[in-house]
């Protein structure tokens, strides 16, 4: 899910660019975490139009331990091809090449250390905001994502010490790609992707209040209060390919609500704690599940229709601004705390139970940590007070260091941003 | 290699220096001798009497004074030591009385008067005779002392103080109700309540036999009675006390009134019972060996004896005693069996008509089998005291029941022999449907319905290891599960002493069909009296002698790298040589002397990632094998490389390795193959990367009319390993008669011994066949005379009905026939043969055997283990009841595995007492043996991932567990 708005913050918009779901429940933490941006606004203007664009670089992974890893091994440091076999009938394709190959995983016979690169992601957003009256706005926030996975490595790390090893390499490791596809045609686990589609568009209401302060110090007390929408019209995941996340909820509405407290010292500096909450609506959708506790997340071959429970994302944001430094230009610093909650899966068949659907990784709750940067400068400084449009620019970066379950990368965008 | 070699050896003989007394490194138990002291025993005083029981507990008893308070000791598996339970002080009474003007909290005066309580504890420094156990709840011993052999002691359960309550019964009666000479054994109802003791006891006056000789019962009572004590502010509350009453019973049967009340004595078992006697009166009875039977509620009796002087005089060696209902130790004596013996043959078992015939039965054991039937084991038969100590029987017991499986108005049978044809009824529970037991209800009653002495097919049934135990005579008999030890205290010249073995095998029915000939088990070659298997832990305890004659010492095996003075040098070098990298000992092959091809000598082959050790671990052929130990099978190793015996010099432990073993890659299957033809012998070896054969260039291997002998006899220098055909993943190699039978994952060959340079007739294939079975994948094979058994990934297949494995092609329509085991349509992963011989190869062949079939599913993670009961071929070939499975069942409507397992395993051992099962390392467990649902065997295996092999060795019967960490033993 991309979603983009702007926010009206003591004279400034806030843009929020959300980060993107998706299948495999890096979710938003695949780094489209959320982003603020604050402009300053001309409170008498009633319209604002902008353009974000932001590209990542240096994409990586942080595991269940917190330890930095490649982006395909945040949930898995190896995938087991043995115990993607396990949990069929013997008469089923899956459980008669189990039978046959009569080894067990060891920990390191038929695993393998799956790497890839994720590159090119690209994100961006177009964003429109109405003023109202009394403090009220609404604004709709329409994203788009591209994003490119390659060099997709499946190193083999069975030992060919005991006859089991020589058998496992033999039916099944040493052609793992040909021998996976013949379970599923449609499975394209060697190869990388590359994907471009709307994320999840987002309605937004808002109302802000500043609350002048007759003290030495503190001038200005402003409450932010928003309740929103998220249509899941972003692309969604495809299981059939490696990792290959969502650019929303994959399917989910969500519910987004909020609030920010500012505080203005000496008109010159503010510091403000935001909260956002999204709730996503329950959901049904097909997924490749775990069907033996044993199994590794990019090694599902059991596809089924899920019932998705979806776990509350939590957003909170403390920032420090500048605003101005100079005339017409204003730097801000925020640090991010993003948390999706645990997806449980309620599998629509008997065929496989949801106990062990849910033992999956990806569905667990993921966390990352993210400093921003951004700097802005107001055109407006130089236009009269009469000319009817005023543009501003905004440039920011954007640095993960730190989460879990989620793979994150660097950033660096601009937003331009025109008030009419 | 060599350097690992040297190494290895340089270890196993420094162990053994160390431990040059026999005695030394073994898992010696320790009491009263200090474990640092150089005398290196259990006890200073020699054994006496030994008791296990039930939960391995081990009671002894010393023959004489000196041991003190260690005159009766107690000691666990677990503890590694016994400890002293007769202590200095015994509580007079069992209830101290209460002095209710003591003041309170004077400790002085408590402790004053509770040691004039005390007396002098007359188990303390005693000679004990007999020891018998009942453990209702606790296990409490019933002693007799050696100097009071008409007194009877019983420890009360709880002691106090460290001190025991001890009863005792002043002067046991005999059958008259007087005074006896003495008690002669000892039995119990053990756990099951109301508990009684039985004595069998001696008269007075004469011998025993005569007119007093009987069962003298005792009965143990708990009662309660209500004392005053005073509480904690000197008041007196009233508190129930349960104290143990313990009296002699009157034993005798009758209507007992206030005028003609019971008095104590023991029922009647004498020269004159009619229980024993048939016709005259017998000319002598002797010692008199008792034992209890709990499911069946029934005191077995046996006696030694002769009948009387009439031609149509005789006996019945075997008394059944019953405990009359509520009549408070009241004992029917019935005979065994009805006077069902023909004059003058002298081949019936437990009894014999005929002037002065003798029939001596020394020691009487029941076992229930894993097929819920009753069988009596026998040690002893038709014959006199001195030459029936080598045979054991088991005959099979009447348990008939009426419709609504009550025993009402059968009791008299209960118990008693039953016909040899009789058929097992099953009865099942009422509610759940479930098997409860199974049952003989047809009792002999004719000469043609019982076993006789003689070795032939009809009788293989009784004769518990297949005929006399060829050791020397044995001292006593350990029964467990389905499995009987024959233990030997003192063997003939030039034999070795220990315990042997024999497994119970059985029809589809599951009555006993035959048994496994004798073999030696858990690596003890010194003279053992008692013994006692634990089947979770796998450990067994043994009272041993000393080397001279003096039962002092109490051993017990454990898991590990084995001891130095028995398989432990062997083991270490194996462990050297076969290190973890290299994936340790990918496959292990054992075989006995009697194997065609060995002359004289055991071997063991240990298979490795590219070479192979050829180990000699006995020596003799039949009774006069001899399990080499310590330094004698590590004496002279030699190495030889590229795959050939051009080093060869003769040895007991040969390495090869290389040159075309390289090429197998790891090698997990070996056998050894001969031509009847051209006397030829051969070593195979299969792998991953196919078959090897170790022979001469012009393709003769040794001599199998001389070797392959002690140190190794018969190989020679122009011996090298060659390429056998062009197979990958080779799982099997079985010889059987003049073939070769090659399994690989893919297909089954035979090859013809004589000329292996012939091609092979392939049997079976994966390859698609319009008249064959779609196979897959195969995993093992079981080939006995015409029967092939075939695991597959598509069940288990036989060699259809009138087809011979001479004649057995894939090629041919209906060659195969596919084994349908009971609600089980998948993969049959292992087939574990067991067979009277002990030989795979054997399993159709004279009474038959039983096959284990592994089957599950790793992938559902789960396994069962099906039994199949194999009928012999010799005569027929393979018919449609050749192969049945064996009615294993939970309940009534259908038939089942023997034995469900949660968790997939991937192998399978069983004796008939341990059930042993693996599970190599996965995500959750390193690699492990089990031998229950929830025990693991104590290995080793911390950094254990694969588990290879479970293998008995033929020598010294050690359980051997091999794998990526090397070899372990339980010795």
């Amino acid at each position: 899910m991309i979603s983009i708005r702007n926010i009206v913050i003591n004279g400034a918009i806030t843009l929020v660019l959300s980060g993107m779901m998706h299948d495999m429940r890096a979710m938003s933490l695949v780094n489209f975490s959320q982003v603020y941006y604050r402009q300053a606004l001309d409170l008498t203007r009633r319209t604002n139009v902008a353009v974000v664009v932001e590209g990542g670089f240096d994409a990586k992974g942080f595991d269940a331990h917190s330890d930095c890893v490649n982006v395909l091994q945040l949930y898995n440091p190896s995938q087991s091809s043995l115990a993607m076999l396990k949990g069929f009938d013997e008469s089923s394709p899956q459980g008669a090449l189990f039978t046959l190959l009569d080894a067990e995983d060891d920990g390191v016979r038929g695993r393998f250390a799956v790497t890839g690169t994720l590159h090119s992601i690209i994100n961006g957003a177009l964003i429109t905001r109405v003023g109202i009256r009394h403090g009220f706005m609404f604004g709709v926030y329409v994203p788009f994502f591209h994003a490119q996975l390659s060099d997709v490595c499946w190193r083999d790390l069975t030992k060919q010490t005991t006859v089991q090893d020589q058998r496992v390499r033999e039916e099944l490791t040493n052609n793992f790609c040909a021998n996976s596809a013949e379970f599923d045609e449609n499975l394209a686990l060697c190869t990388g992707w590359d994907r471009t589609g709307l994320g999840d568009i987002t309605g937004l209401m808002e109302w802000q209040h500043d609350f002048p302060q007759a003290k030495p110090v503190l001038k200005i007390v402003q409450i932010n209060t928003r309740l929103g929408l998220t249509l899941p019209t972003g692309l969604k995941s495809d299981s059939n390919k490696l990792y290959a996340f969502p650019f929303g909820n994959d399917g989910a509405t969500g519910l987004l609500f909020g609030g920010c407290l500012g505080l203005n010292f000496m008109h010159r500096l503010w510091a403000g704690v935001d909260v956002e909450l999204t709730h996503l609506f329950d959901n049904t959708s097909v997924r490749r599940i775990k069907v033996d506790p044993d199994q590794t997340d990019f090694l599902l071959l059991a596809k089924a229709c899920v019932h998705n429970n979806w776990g509350m994302i939590q957003r909170f944001n403390l920032y420090l601004s500048a605003d101005p430094i100079i005339a017409g230009l204003s730097c801000s610093f925020y640090y991010q705390f993003l948390k999706q909650g645990r997806v449980d899966l309620v599998v629509s068949t008997n065929d496989y139970d949801s106990v062990v659907a849910n033992t999956a990784e990806y569905l667990k709750e993921s966390v990352s940590h993210t400093a921003i940067l951004r700097a802005r400068y107001d055109f407006g400084v130089h236009l009269d007070e009469e000319t009817r449009i005023k543009p501003s620019l905004s440039l920011f970066a954007r640095i993960p260091f730190k989460g879990r379950r989620s793979v994150v990368w660097s950033s660096c965008g601009a937003m331009f941003d025109i008030a009419f | 290699m060599k350097i690992f070699l040297k190494k290895a050896i340089l270890t196993g003989c420094f162990l053994g220096s160390l431990n040059a007394p026999m005695l030394h490194a073994i898992r010696l138990m320790h009491a009263n001798v200090d474990a640092s002291s150089a005398e290196h025993a259990t006890f200073a005083q020699p054994i006496a009497c030994t008791l296990f029981s039930s939960s391995g507990n081990l009671y002894t008893g010393t023959a004489q004074q000196g041991a003190q308070h260690y005159a009766l000791s107690r000691g666990r598996l677990e503890t590694r030591a016994l400890h002293p339970i007769a202590g200095q002080y015994a509580l007079l009474t069992q209830f101290p009385s209460i002095d209710k003007n003591a003041k309170k909290g004077d400790k002085e005066a408590e402790e004053k008067r509770k040691q004039e309580q005390r007396t002098a504890n007359p188990l303390f420094d005693a000679a004990i005779a007999h020891i018998a156990l009942v453990n209702p709840q606790s296990e409490a011993p019933v002693v007799v002392l050696k100097d009071e052999p008409h007194n009877l002691y019983f420890f009360d359960k709880y002691p106090q103080d460290g001190a025991h309550f001890i009863h005792k019964i002043e002067s046991v009666r005999d059958a008259s109700g007087t005074g006896i000479a003495g008690i002669m054994g000892l039995a119990t109802t053990k756990n099951q309540t109301p508990v009684f003791i039985f004595a069998s006891v001696k008269p007075a006056q004469g011998v025993c036999g005569d007119a007093g000789t009987g069962i003298a019962v005792m009965r143990v009572r708990e009662n309660k009675v209500t004392e005053e004590i005073p509480d904690d502010k000197g008041a007196m509350k009233k508190v129930e006390r349960t104290y143990i009453s313990f009296a002699q019973a009157c034993g005798k049967v009758g209507t007992y009134t206030q005028e003609n009340p019971p008095i104590a004595c023991a029922a009647a078992l004498d020269r004159s019972s009619t229980c024993v006697k048939i016709g005259g009166d017998l000319a002598a009875l002797n010692a008199v060996a008792m034992t209890y039977d709990t499911m069946l509620s029934r005191l077995y009796i046996a006696v030694t004896g002769q009948a009387g002087t009439q031609h149509q005089d005789g006996m019945c060696a075997i008394v059944v005693g019953q405990l009359v209902k509520d009549a408070d130790g009241q004992m029917l004596l019935r005979p065994f069996a009805p006077d069902l013996f023909t004059q003058s043959h002298g081949n019936e078992i437990i009894g014999a008509k005929g002037a002065s015939s003798c029939v001596s039965i020394h020691q009487l054991e029941t076992l229930h089998t894993s097929t819920l039937l009753p069988y009596l084991i026998v040690l002893g038969g038709n014959g006199d005291a001195q030459s029936t100590k080598r045979t054991v029987y088991a005959l099979p017991l009447v348990d008939k029941r009426n419709d609504q499986k009550l025993r009402v108005g059968f009791d008299a049978e209960c118990g008693t022999l039953a016909a040899k044809d009789a058929v097992p009824r099953e009865l099942f529970s009422d509610k759940e449907h479930q098997l409860a037991t199974r049952v003989f209800e047809k009792q002999a009653t004719t000469a043609a319905d019982i076993y006789t002495t003689e070795l032939s097919c009809s009788n293989a049934p009784a004769h518990v290891g297949g005929g006399p135990l060829p050791y020397g005579d044995i001292t006593r008999v350990y029964v467990k599960h389905d499995g009987v030890y024959a233990l030997v205290t003192t063997a003939d010249p030039g034999k070795t002493a220990g315990v042997f073995f024999s497994q119970a095998l059985f029809d589809a029915v599951g009555v006993v069909k035959g048994w496994t000939t004798w073999r030696r088990v858990a690596g003890v070659y010194y003279g053992v009296s008692d013994m006692f298997m634990h089947d979770i832990s796998g450990d067994a305890m043994f009272v041993v002698n000393d080397g001279n004659n003096q039962m002092t010492n109490v051993v017990r095996t454990e898991w590990g790298t084995g001891y130095a003075a028995g398989i432990g040098p062997l083991v270490q070098v194996l462990n050297t040589l076969y290190s973890p990298e290299n994936g340790g000992i990918h496959g292990l092959y054992t075989s006995p002397a009697s194997k065609h091809g060995l002359h004289d000598i055991d071997v063991m082959i240990a298979l490795g990632a590219h070479g192979l050790t050829l180990a000699q671990t006995g020596i003799g052929s039949g009774a006069f094998m001899r399990p080499l130990r310590g330094a004698e099978v590590i004496n002279q190793p030699v190495v030889c490389s590229d795959g050939a015996l051009t080093s060869f010099q003769p040895t007991r432990l040969l390495t090869i390795t290389g040159g075309v073993l390289h090429e197998l890659g790891p090698l997990v299957t070996a056998e050894i193959a001969c031509s009847s033809d051209t006397n030829d012998g051969y070593l195979c070896v299969g792998g991953v990367g196919g078959v090897a054969v170790m022979r001469r260039p012009n393709g003769t291997g040794w001599n199998t009319q001389s070797g392959l002998g002690d140190y190794l006899v018969g190989l020679d220098t122009t011996m090298a390993f060659e390429r056998l055909g062009n197979y990958r993943f080779v799982r099997r190699l079985v010889n059987d008669g003049a073939y070769l039978y090659v399994l690989t994952a893919t297909e089954l060959d035979r090859y013809e011994v004589t000329d292996l340079t012939l091609p092979p007739v392939r049997l079976a294939s994966i390859q698609e066949n319009p008249w064959a079975p779609k196979f897959d994948r195969f995993f093992d094979v079981v080939v006995s005379d015409d029967l092939v058994l075939l695991a597959t990934t598509r069940g288990l297949y036989r060699t259809s009905d009138g087809v011979c494995a001479a004649d057995v092609s894939a090629m041919r329509e209906g060659a195969w026939t596919l084994v349908q085991l009971p609600n089980y349509d998948g993969a049959v992963l292992q087939l574990y043969a067991c067979s009277a011989t002990g030989s795979a190869c054997d399993v159709a062949r004279g009474p038959g055997g039983m096959v284990y079939a592994l089957a599950g599913h790793r992938g559902r993670d789960y396994s069962r283990v099906y039994r199949l009961a194999i009928g012999s071929v010799e005569t027929i070939g393979v018919a449609a009841d050749t192969v049945a499975v064996m009615h294993d069942k939970k309940h009534e409507s259908t038939l089942s595995s023997f034995v469900p397992f949660g968790k997939f395993c991937d192998h399978f051992a069983t004796d008939g007492v341990i059930r042993m099962r693996t599970r190599n390392k996965d995500m959750h467990a390193q690699a492990h043996v089990m031998t229950s649902a929830i025990s693991r065997l104590p290995l080793p295996l911390e950094e254990a991932a694969t588990i290879s092999a479970l293998e008995r060795s033929t020598a010294s019967g050690v359980w051997l567990v091999a794998g990526d960490f090397g070899l372990l033993v339980n010795e």
